[in-house]
């Protein structure tokens, strides 16, 4: 846990030095040029992509481990952060793909396949807000995979998963 | 959904390629391309020449690669000092040709780059993150 926290240190002080024009919300991603766009939005994916990494790794839904008693709190606080830059990331990727402006890099629809493993379960949740909120990022996260898919064979694979869970919902 | 890493699921093969080359061998072949090429002398790592930016440039482009694959990074221990190597300059330094700050290195920190030396310090996090020796797979 204490490596966990280091890495996270590390991760969130770098962040927080990062210029504030870099830090993409879903607005301001509109007014990135096109030559900028792919780098300043693998800036932001690796950065969500690796907290969602380091938290997820400690939640059994999340990371399909066997999970630890002693550490219940920290796990309920980590699933809540990893959710969070999940959808962060996915709302990024939607807007990245609405500039319909070229942004492919593999790390991208890696980090949109990672982000479908973390919102897949909230698909059913009883929570309507949430359940369409999931359901529209995985949509999104499965748009971006299949843009890679002519360069990523195994993305092929992942868009027809992510879309039997759509069509089974 | 088992969440597994880039370096297990790239696979690129363009359909207008005749040749289809694994995975693995891109980085590989990058790095093959940088040891030959090399940087020059020691001196020539530092300098501040646009020459010389641009050797850099090549070789982080390398080193994001094998960070995106999580490929083995003391490849790059015989060509150059890579937690003291300059970052590349700031877009506008580059675009004029010439430098205009102190460089900055990912020893140093410092937020005195552009948006290439922003990325290749994030890939240089994720690939810490990565080698971390994690309870349960990532």
């Amino acid at each position: 846990m204490t490596g966990i926290y280091a890495l996270d240190d590390d991760l969130t002080s770098w962040w927080r030095g990062l210029r504030p024009n870099w830090k993409l919300t879903t607005s301001t991603i509109l007014s990135i040029p096109a030559d900028r766009l792919t780098n300043i939005l693998l800036i932001n994916l690796i950065y969500h992509q690796s907290i969602c990494a380091l938290h997820a790794s400690i939640v059994p839904l999340f990371s399909w481990s066997t999970g630890d008693d002693n550490w219940a709190s920290a796990r309920q606080a980590s699933a809540q952060v990893a959710f969070e830059h999940a959808c962060s990331a996915s709302e990024l990727i939607n807007a990245a793909i609405s500039t319909e402006k070229c942004v492919l890099h593999t790390f991208i629809a890696y980090a949109a396949y990672s982000g479908c493993a973390i919102q897949i379960p909230f698909m059913w949740c009883l929570n309507p807000a949430v359940k369409e909120r999931a359901i529209a990022n995985v949509r999104a996260n499965t748009k971006m995979i299949h843009t890679m898919a002519p360069y990523w064979k195994f993305a092929a694979l992942l868009v027809s998963t992510a879309f039997l869970s759509i069509a089974h919902r | 959904m088992e969440v597994v890493l880039p370096s297990q699921t790239y696979d690129r093969s363009p359909p207008q390629m005749s040749i289809t080359l694994p995975s693995h061998q891109f980085p590989e072949n990058a790095c093959s391309l940088l040891h030959i090429g090399g940087l020059g002398s020691a001196k020539l790592h530092t300098q501040n020449s646009l020459q010389s930016e641009i050797r850099r440039r090549r070789l982080w482009a390398c080193y994001l690669m094998h960070c995106t694959m999580c490929e083995n990074l003391s490849l790059f221990d015989p060509v150059a000092d890579i937690p003291k190597l300059p970052l590349p300059w700031p877009e506008a330094d580059f675009e004029a040709g010439v430098s205009r700050g102190p460089y900055v290195c990912l020893e140093s920190g410092g937020n005195g780059g552009g948006v290439y030396a922003e990325l290749i310090k994030a890939l240089t996090l994720w690939y810490k993150l990565t080698k971390f020796g994690f309870p349960n797979s990532v």
